[in-house]
């Protein structure tokens, strides 16, 4: 065998080695995944609850704000979008995604700072996790979701620290970008499920 | 018979659903929205993961087959050069 076809042999076998996913962005798509049918789980409970009340929201409570949660809405889907933005540009030239990715975790935390207020509203008007089903329902599920939302946000926030420095692998982004799309994408279905 | 009088027993409790709600969850099963509500979260707690598995092998195929046209272009490309 001669010295090319040496090399072709080593090509093949490198080729054939290829990874079909990086390892950090397939553990984060299994994670979300059971993550989907816990969310699926509490939504489907809140909707049984609900058919059976005979009014709603239950006397005494207040109404969720669902005009107010609009723009929070937004804020979130803005977010994701920049964040898409932030993965093409990542593709051409790294150092450039840096401010698509700022715009993204800026945006997000905007929508848990906003939710955060929402909630001191809620408690100021009488809603609390044990006052009825609406307010365990309504501390359980949204109060999960801002805790996928805050630990999503710390790794977006570590992938830009390491942008910043030149070390952020591609595998990494791509893991905080798939927990991050799962936090806004299970939004719509919370906000229109819960909040009318 | 036992097997006839098995076979009596279900065909009144077939007869009368009413008086065999065994069920746990249908004291709240009486109206339209009830119904609904049931029947939509079990189409989607049935449906959903196979939805998201069957999103998941597709996605895993199709990215094998382009790490394979991706291989293939490059041992051509190799050929070639040799």
């Amino acid at each position: 065998m001669n010295e090319d076809q040496l090399r072709l042999v080593g090509m093949e076998g490198m080729a054939r080695r290829s990874q079909i996913m990086d390892s950090r962005a397939l553990g984060m798509l299994i994670f979300v995944f059971t993550e989907i049918m816990l969310f699926a789980g509490f939504v489907s409970g809140f909707t049984i609850i609900r058919s059976a009340a005979l009014a709603w929201p239950p006397p005494g409570q207040p109404r969720l704000p669902l005009e107010e949660t609009a723009i929070n809405t937004a804020a979130l889907l803005a977010s994701g979008l920049a964040l898409v933005i932030a993965h093409r540009v990542f593709k051409r030239n790294r150092r450039q995604a840096r401010w698509p990715l700022l715009a993204s975790i800026v945006l997000g935390a905007m929508f848990v700072v906003f939710q955060g207020v929402e909630w001191v509203g809620m408690l100021r008007a009488g809603l609390t996790l044990t006052s009825s089903v609406l307010g365990s329902f309504f501390y359980t599920i949204i109060g999960l979701h801002a805790l996928h939302a805050v630990a999503a946000l710390a790794l977006l926030v570590r992938a830009w620290l390491l942008l910043q420095q030149g070390r952020l692998q591609p595998g990494l982004f791509l893991a905080s970008q798939i927990f991050w799309y799962f936090v806004v994408g299970v939004w719509p279905f919370i906000y229109l499920r819960v909040y009318p | 018979m036992a097997l006839r009088a098995v076979r009596i027993f279900v065909l009144v409790i077939l007869a009368s659903p009413s008086v065999a709600q065994a069920c746990a969850v249908c004291f709240s099963g009486r109206s339209d929205e009830q119904r609904e509500a049931f029947l939509a979260t079990t189409g989607l707690l049935t449906f959903l993961p196979l939805i998201l598995l069957g999103f998941g092998v597709w996605a895993f195929v199709r990215r094998v087959r382009r790490i394979e046209a991706e291989n293939a272009a490059l041992v051509e490309r190799v050929r070639a050069e040799v």
